[in-house]
């Protein structure tokens, strides 16, 4: 019965994210924007060249392209922090199923449906780039961008709540989290490609998880990857999951025992 | 406009007295906001100092002129964030809420009414301070001369054209609501913090004329370590004072045809 109350919720948070079709389709044009800048940049420092630290200009503009994709994607909004702060979590609290699944299913309703929405945009940045693009023709890569940017949903999903959830101790904890996303931006290799960072940096974002969020599964895309790299990627993206489960566990048991709710 | 901002300087300061102690009740939220906009110009700077790594000049532009070009383009956005960006961005939410009528009824000039209404002094001074540093370090390390009148010039053409595009998204939607102002106008606006001369073709000329996010920041930036051309100084006062003009214009004109779904 539980399964049939969070696919409910699943396809409940479906269709209100089809409701707003048109919104979410101007969201991913306009985040489109990015990719221009990217195009133009790198055709810069591809000038005079034909490839750097293992990335090809057709290379570049693709990996500018997917992990806008990937990173739009997994973005959907979190309501954990606003039902703390106002009280509605008590009565989803009273509900016979785990708030965090239902939270969870309901993200995973409406990021499912960006990703379906952000696919033609994605196609026609193909197409309107097409002179200067890397298009993968290893079917494998296209499995692996799927089972990875699964991945990489649920890890930013568990980060999102794990900050979200110090509403718990402090108001508006929601705001701290656009240091989070900062530091998401330059680890995940969603502002460059990693292997572009500093040997330092690269070391720290090596045993972080946030190179699982963006930067693994596109290159996993584009063939960058070994197939056994690619398994082992997942995996890694598996265990980090397991580990942010315990982590958001841990502190949602703690929140709930301080967590009080006042008004009708 | 300058006009009734002068007649109205008591509801103006008395506006940001509020503005300050609403902002400072929650201090951690002060800190994580503040904390999140400087990080967010370091990131930046982590961007180029990448990309530099490997390249000795980007479009003919060196990392010390980068910095400059980079922190013209935050003390842009910061001046802007500290002053018209969060009235002007509502315009849209108000419309869609039926909440706009009400604005409409104060005796005051309404886009300079937004221009102050929600201005966040507090919070914008030390992403500012960043930027002035930031350009500072990339003055420190270029070559040449300074010309820093000229700078002031074509930053303030800067400061209008940045305000005029958003004038211009506000104006739009009081009669068709933008669901996300705030997300169009920065997309636009970062295509300007990378030097102009990197954009080919019709869009360097889309980026100059029609969306001129270009001109608003690379002009001041090349102005002030004297590699901005007269004709690039010409085109940036022209459209500035262009697109002031039009944004001016428009907004009026959406006014007059606005028409309120609330009986």
């Amino acid at each position: 019965m539980r399964l049939r109350l969070y696919a409910t919720t699943a396809k409940l948070a479906w269709q209100d994210a089809l409701e707003y079709r048109l919104d979410t389709l101007v969201f991913f044009a306009i985040a489109a924007l990015g990719v221009l800048s990217a195009y133009f940049l790198w055709g810069e420092v591809f000038a005079e060249r034909a490839a750097l630290l293992g990335y090809t200009r057709g290379e570049m503009v693709t990996y500018y392209i997917m992990v806008g994709y990937v990173m739009n994607t997994s973005y959907a909004g979190n309501p954990i922090s606003h039902d703390i702060r106002t009280g509605a979590l008590s009565s989803a609290l009273a509900m016979p199923a785990s708030y965090l699944w239902l939270t969870y299913v309901e993200a995973l309703g409406r990021r499912l449906f960006r990703l379906l929405l952000g696919l033609p945009v994605v196609i026609a940045l193909f197409m309107l780039f097409s002179d200067g693009v890397f298009v993968p023709t290893d079917p494998r890569g296209y499995v692996a961008l799927l089972a990875a940017a699964f991945g990489a949903l649920n890890i930013l999903f568990l980060i999102d709540s794990i900050v979200l959830s110090f509403e718990f101790w402090v108001l508006f904890a929601g705001n701290s989290f656009w240091v989070v996303e900062m530091i998401i931006y330059l680890l995940s290799g969603y502002m460059i490609p990693l292997v572009f960072l500093p040997n330092w940096l690269q070391a720290i974002a090596a045993v972080l998880p946030f190179k699982y969020i963006a930067n693994f599964p596109v290159d996993a895309f584009m063939g960058r990857l070994e197939w056994s790299e690619v398994l082992l990627g997942l995996l890694v993206q598996g265990i980090w999951t397991l580990l942010l489960v315990g982590l958001l566990t841990f502190i949602w048991r703690r929140g709930l025992r301080r967590f009080e709710s006042y008004g009708g | 406009m300058m006009a009734s901002i002068r007649k109205n300087i008591p509801v103006i300061v008395q506006t940001l007295r509020i503005q300050l102690m609403s902002i400072m009740e929650d201090r951690i939220f002060f800190v994580s906001v503040v904390l999140g906009s400087v990080s967010s110009i370091l990131l930046n700077v982590v961007f180029f100092q990448s990309i530099y790594g490997h390249v000795d000049t980007l479009a003919g532009w060196t990392l010390a002129e980068a910095y400059i070009l980079l922190g013209t383009y935050h003390l842009i956005e910061n001046i802007a964030w500290m002053t018209y960006l969060r009235g002007l961005n509502r315009v849209s939410v108000w419309v869609r809420h039926g909440e706009f009528d009400g604005y409409l009824l104060l005796p005051l000039n309404l886009k300079a009414h937004l221009s102050y209404r929600f201005a966040n002094i507090t919070m914008s001074i030390p992403p500012l301070i960043t930027s002035v540093l930031l350009l500072s370090y990339g003055v420190s390390k270029a070559e040449g001369d300074l010309h820093v009148p000229m700078f002031l010039l074509l930053l303030l053409c800067g400061l209008a054209i940045n305000f005029s595009i958003r004038v211009i998204v506000a104006a739009i939607g009081i009669t068709n609501p933008i669901e996300s102002p705030f997300f169009l106008t920065s997309q636009m606006m970062q295509l300007g913090q990378y030097p102009i001369q990197i954009y080919r073709g019709i869009v360097r000329q889309i980026l100059t004329f029609v969306v001129p996010v270009g001109v608003m920041v690379s002009v001041p930036a090349r102005a002030l370590f004297g590699k901005a051309t007269v004709t690039e100084i010409l085109i940036a006062v022209a459209v500035a004072v262009v697109f002031y003009t039009f944004s001016d214009w428009l907004f009026k004109f959406q006014l007059s045809r606005y028409e309120s779904s609330h009986g």
